[in-house]
Parts: C-alpha cells; structure tokens; sequence
C-alpha cells in the first residue's frame, strides 16, 4: 500500500527555514495570498477548459463571420458596400465567451464551498481582505491576457481575411482599438463581478442563477418604465454597464465611462464579499 | 499555548459553546473530548477563526489567530480531511497553502515524505482513500513547523497502522515542547495518547483533568477467570472480600491488590485461568462525566454536530 509510512518510528523534527520576511508587511502578505491563488487556480482543470472555450468562442465565431463577409462580398457581383462595422465581426463571439468567463469567476469562488477547501483557505489566509484581493487579483491575472489576447487576435486574423476581399480595417480606425482591446476588458470585469456573486452565495448554481437573472430580469422590467427614464436607466443596468466599451458608436469617453460603471459593480461585490466573509461563519 | 477566555456560540437558539475557559498548555498532549455535539470543532473553528465568537476570545501564544501575518508558521490545523479541492494534486493542495506562509517546495516534499504520501503526490485528491485525506490533511497542519498543532478526530479513517503512526507522532511533537491538541469523541483513543484532558458537555467545560489524576479516580479492578468460581467466591466471603461476578467463571475484584487473590487462590487450591489487573473503567468515568451531555444530543434541536 503507498500511504503506509515509510516508518513507525515519527522524526517530525524537520526544520523550516524562518520567514525571510521577518514581519511581512502588509504589501507581502497580500503578494503571498495572490500567489497561493495563482497556484489553486492553475492547479484545477476547469480553468483550463473555461479560459479555452472563452477563447475558441472569440476567435471561432469571429473568424466564421469574416469568412461569412468575404462570401457575402463576392456573391454581391460588384463588392459595393464596404459600410461595414470594422470592428463588429471580430467582436461576435463575445457573447458566448462571456458564458465561459461567468463559469469561471463563479466557480473560482464556488468550487471552493463546494469541496469544503474554504475552511483550509481560511485557515491559511484568515484576514479576508487579502484573501479577496489575492483571489481577485489571480482571476483577473488568468482571464485578462486570455481574453485581450482573442480579441486581438481575432481582428487581426479578420483583417487578413477581409482584406483578401478589397476590404481594409484598421487598429487605427475611429474607436476600434479601444473596442478591441476593451471588449478583453469587459470579459475580465464581467469574472471579478461573477466571482463577487460566487463570494456571496457560495454555490454554483445559486451564482449563475442569479447572474443570469441579473442579467435578464431588469432587462425586461424597464420596458414597464416611461421611455425617458428608461433611456437614463438603461444603460446602466448589469447587462448594459460596460457594453459600449466594444461598441464603435460611441464615443471613447462615454465608453470608458461605461466600463467604470460595470467596474464599479464589481468593486461593489468584492467589497461586500469582504465584509459578508469577516462576519459570517466559514 | 492556547488560552480560550468566556468564549461562547451560539447558533440560533442552540448554544454550541457555553461560557468556555480553559488553557491548553505545551509539552503535552492534550485530548479534547466529549459526546458528537459537544462543541469541540466548534471551539476548535474558533481558535483558527473560521467560525466568529459569539462573545469571548482565544489567544494563541498572546496574540489572535488572525492577527499572525503567516498563521501557518503558528498553528497547524487539521479541521476537516475533505477540506481540499478534489481535482487538485496533493503535491498543488500543499504548495499553494505553503506560499501563504513563505515556505518552499522542499517543505512540501518533506511533509508528503513525512506523512507517506510521496509516491501519490501528483494523483488528484478526488482519489484518495478517507485514511490518505487524513495524511494530507495532517501534512498540511505539519507544513509550517508550528508550536501548536491542533487536530480534529485525527484517527478517524486511518488504518491501524495509521492510528499507531499518528499516536507517536503526537507523542513526538509534544515532548518537542510544542503545544498538541487533539479531539476526540473515543475515550479508549485518547487513554492510549493523551497526557491532559479535557473534556467538553454541552459546550461546557466538564473537566480540566491529567490522565493521571483521571486513572486514579476510575478505581482499578482486579479481575479472575476460573473454572471454580464458586470456590473463589467462598473463599473472598471468607475474607470480607467484596466482588462481582458478571460472568459465571469470572469474578471481579475491586480494591484489592492482585497479589492478594492469587496467594487466596493458591491456599484454597483453586486453579485460575485468568488473572490480570485492569484500569478499571476509565471508560465509565468519562461516561458518568459526559452522560447529560449525550442525552441532550438524542433531542433534535442540535443544529451543528461537532
């Protein structure tokens, strides 16, 4: 049998080296947690899986509806309309990535209630800040070059793609480097806003469930509302805030003005996860 | 050292932990005990600050546990044998807690070695047996070398190699001057283990006792096996000897030394086939101790179990 000891006689007395640190500061126990969450996150397959599927969606479907274009093109005999948005096609699959994104900020956060890891996480990092941040902090680290990475790569491949039918977009188009990189952005926003949810309901089907009814429910109920408040409302509701980072008709700053808004949502959650966490049993 | 002040939970209408004050000390080992329900992981959730006080404190070595920046290097804690995740690698499991704490992939190494999980450190934890959980789980108490190490049912699982392993090891740490707190709901496992007592009811203190004092107060016997018990109960009446007979050939003797049976036996010429002396009930005492305490758990009100 392999766990029988390799003998009876115990010699726990392995000596460990002391804390280089010392006293470690604030700043190197929040640098501690971090790594620690790096190493739970890229130590379990699901990350894997979820990051892939976020970024075959993006560059997948991106790259289908470039080809689709081009196709289209060239049926249309004489190529007439090159009125297309220059951004649009490249940034088609987000929307199912965001499923994969949401998967993962919640089950970064879920799977540990679920398997009863908290209480050892606890344990190792009780101060429930720098648990929060060191987890946030790992997430967004995993998530973030995965998704600007898509994007970009999806525009660029979508660039050659359509320039093999006369038509040309650029990086330095009106907005589109800001819709590209942003929509990477958004994804990474939209996992620290799950993974807040995942703090706060500690089961994996309760997070989605309710990230999707965030998602869904003010959506319908605005309509119930006069047109000019909804107009006001609207954009800033959960699946609005931070939308028209990758749109291209808006202007940049009303775009990143959207961004903080869905950022600030985020910010929100951890901020009540934190607190939620000191005060509730683990 | 741990020093728990007046520290009290409640759970709802059930108060888990009553009122608790009690000092666990170094260079023992002592066995926390009570009936399922007690309040031992309870309290010992506390200590590490999973669970919050509902009033009262604890203080490891004079400061609380959450205010040490490495808490790991302090307390080593095992809790729950399932608290991993179960698709990550044992060798990962501990990696990740170690870094917390500043401590490098050679310590990892060592505690797998140590605890006998080398040659299944890379498998997912999802395959491991109860007994390997434990291992695990006591790795990672073992991970930062701390002076207080506190572990809850460590036994339970284990084979019975394991249990004698785990026996010495909690001997070790202890006269290595560390501070080694064990829980248990097994009188007959701590007696083989343990050198201080306490023991919990209710989520009251119910004794603060050395084993010592403890066998001394559970009265030793002296029992006999014999195929002529009738003539060895004759023989003590004789003598103002007072008995029990719980078995038609086994008579057993309180409050008289085992030497004296024998040289009676002899005397009489009664041939026995069994004489030995035994510790008694130690087994009894705790259960008189605890046995308010276990009928309050038969009622259903108890929402957590420890």
């Amino acid at each position: 049998m392999t766990t029988s000891t390799t003998s009876s006689t115990p010699a726990p007395a392995i000596p460990v080296p002391g804390d280089r640190f010392g006293q470690p500061t604030p700043l190197q126990i929040l640098g501690r947690a971090t790594r620690s969450e790096l190493i739970k996150l890229g130590t379990v397959r699901s990350t894997g899986w979820l990051l892939l599927l976020a970024a075959l969606s993006i560059v997948v479907i991106g790259v289908f509806n470039a080809i689709g274009i081009v196709v289209q093109l060239r049926q249309a005999a004489d190529g007439q309309p090159p009125t297309l948005d220059p951004a649009g096609a490249a940034l088609s699959g987000v929307g199912a990535a965001m499923l994969a994104v949401a998967a993962l900020g919640i089950l970064s956060v879920s799977a540990d209630y679920s398997s009863g890891m908290i209480k050892t996480t606890i344990a190792a990092v009780p101060r429930r800040a720098y648990l929060v941040l060191g987890r946030t902090g790992a997430l967004i680290s995993f998530v973030l070059p995965v998704a600007v990475g898509s994007t970009v790569l999806t525009f660029v491949a979508n660039k050659i793609i359509l320039s093999s039918a006369g038509v040309s977009i650029s990086f330095a188009g009106p907005g589109v480097a800001r819709a590209v990189v942003g929509a990477g952005l958004y994804l990474t926003v939209l996992a620290v806003f799950t993974a807040g949810l995942g703090w706060l309901l500690r089961s994996t089907a309760g997070a989605l469930v309710t990230w999707l009814a965030l998602w869904l429910v003010p959506t319908l109920l605005i309509m119930l509302l006069p047109p000019s408040i909804a107009e006001r409302v609207g954009p800033w509701l959960p699946a609005n805030a931070g939308t028209a980072i990758y749109q291209l008709g808006v202007s940049d700053a009303a775009a990143w003005v959207s961004l903080a808004g869905f950022a600030a949502y985020a910010v929100l959650l951890m901020v009540l996860a934190t607190l939620l966490l000191r005060h509730r049993d683990a | 050292m741990i020093e728990i002040n007046q520290l009290s939970k409640r759970f709802g209408s059930n108060l888990a932990v009553d009122n608790l004050t009690v000092t666990i000390h170094p260079g023992r080992v002592t066995g926390f005990l009570g009936p399922n329900g007690a309040g031992k992981s309870t309290t010992m959730r506390m200590i590490v600050g999973l669970d919050r006080p509902t009033s009262g404190e604890v203080l490891i070595d004079n400061r609380r546990y959450v205010d040490y920046p490495a808490p790991l290097r302090q307390v080593g804690a095992l809790l729950d044998a399932k608290a991993m995740h179960p698709g990550r690698s044992a060798y990962h499991h501990l990696l990740a807690l170690a870094v917390t704490a500043g401590i490098g992939r050679e310590r990892v190494r060592q505690v797998l070695d140590l605890v006998g999980l080398s040659d299944v450190a890379d498998r997912r934890t999802r395959t491991f047996s109860m007994g390997m959980g434990q291992r695990l789980g006591i790795a990672s108490a073992l991970l930062g070398d701390p002076p207080v190490i506190m572990l809850d049912e460590p036994v339970n699982g284990l084979d019975p190699d394991g249990i004698h392993w785990i026996r010495g090891l909690l001997r070790a740490l202890a006269a290595e001057g560390r501070t080694v707190f064990v829980s248990s709901h097994l009188m007959s496992e701590m007696a083989l283990t343990a050198d201080h007592l306490i023991i919990l009811g209710r989520g009251r203190l119910l004794a603060d006792v050395a084993m010592a004092e403890m066998l001394a107060a559970s009265s030793p016997s002296v029992l006999a096996r014999t195929p002529q018990a009738d003539d060895l109960a004759l023989a003590l009446r004789q003598e103002g000897i007072s008995f029990q007979r719980p078995e038609p050939q086994v008579l057993s003797i309180t409050e008289e030394p085992i030497d004296r049976i024998a040289e009676l036996a002899f005397a009489h010429q009664i041939v026995l086939h069994e004489l030995k002396a035994t510790h008694g009930s130690l087994e009894d005492a705790y259960l008189a101790l605890t046995h308010d305490a276990i009928e309050y758990v038969a009622t259903p009100a108890s929402r957590r179990v420890a």
